[in-house]
């Protein structure tokens, strides 16, 4: 699933340690989740949508497309 | 939107990574075994001798100073990953911590065990050899009254992202298992293989489990 976590993070000049810190996760799950090779769980996504006051749907695109 | 205009390097600087400090913690290890067996060699040999000549000391210092060195060149790999990657947070501390404990007591059961099971008479065998009946029955309890409660800690303390490659490991290692077993099992009573040996199919369950936990988790 591709995101914008990696974008967010930078316009606030965090590193992946200091968003990891935010969402108390490892900074390895963070990495993860910006490459796309884990997706979040349902609460942490809900975590990572309020720590940046958006919706889910404006950080995490499954590509799906409307008519 | 604002959009950032900092490289690469300046949103992610670049950082040790765990597979690199793996490979540094090995050669310290090999290089900390093998200097110390050195200087512990010539210790034995020195106290054989009536005169030592100087020199035989200043060897034996050498190597003592290597070992050293290695133990250094450890902590200070371990030091530069924790600077660059870090700080962690405190869940991922407690997980670390709780690792790093179970890993070196899991070292120490294993010096020991190599240690008692070391009779002069008979071959070196670390996986089957006879232990005495004591230090089997501490070991047990090693693993049941400390190592059992860490893991459970560290379980408590891990990330999703943590659990998930730990799942995905455990299931490789199951499906590995269930595979190995039976073919090993039906190889012997076909005659072409040996009689099935629990512990090295529980030894290479957990070096599956433990290779796709790594990837998963850290590539």
């Amino acid at each position: 699933m591709n995101n914008r976590l990696r974008v967010l993070r930078a316009e606030r000049q965090w590193s992946q340690a200091d968003l990891a810190l935010h969402l108390d996760v490892s900074r390895q799950a963070v990495n993860a989740i910006e490459t796309g090779k884990h997706d979040p769980s349902l609460p942490l996504a809900f975590r990572i949508a309020r720590l940046f006051q958006l919706r889910i749907e404006e950080i995490f695109d499954d590509g799906f497309q409307h008519d | 939107m604002m959009v950032s205009n900092m490289t690469d390097d300046q949103i992610d600087p670049p950082a040790m990574s765990l597979g690199k400090l793996a490979m540094r913690m090995f050669g310290a290890t090999v290089a900390a075994v093998f200097f110390s067996g050195a200087a512990a060699g010539l210790f034995d040999a020195f106290g054989k001798e009536e005169q030592v000549k100087p020199a035989g000391w200043v060897i034996m210092g050498v190597f003592a100073a290597l070992t050293l060195a290695a133990f250094w060149f450890a902590w200070v790999s371990a030091r530069r990953y924790y600077r660059e990657n870090g700080p962690l947070t405190p869940r991922a501390r407690r997980a670390t911590i709780s690792a790093v404990v179970a890993t070196a007591i899991g070292l120490l059961m294993g010096v020991w065990m190599s240690f008692a099971s070391d009779a002069p008479e008979q071959p070196f065998d670390m996986a089957a050899g006879p232990l005495p009946s004591g230090v089997a029955a501490a070991l047990i309890a090693v693993i049941v009254v400390v190592i059992a409660p860490i893991t459970w800690f560290w379980h408590r303390n891990i990330d999703e992202h943590e659990e998930q490659s730990y799942r995905t490991g455990a299931l490789a290692g199951l499906y590995f298992y269930s595979a190995v077993t039976p073919i090993w099992w039906l190889g012997n009573r076909g005659g072409f293989l040996p009689a099935v040996d629990g512990m090295t199919i529980y030894l290479a369950t957990m070096a599956i489990w433990g290779a796709i936990w790594f990837r998963q988790r850290h590539l």
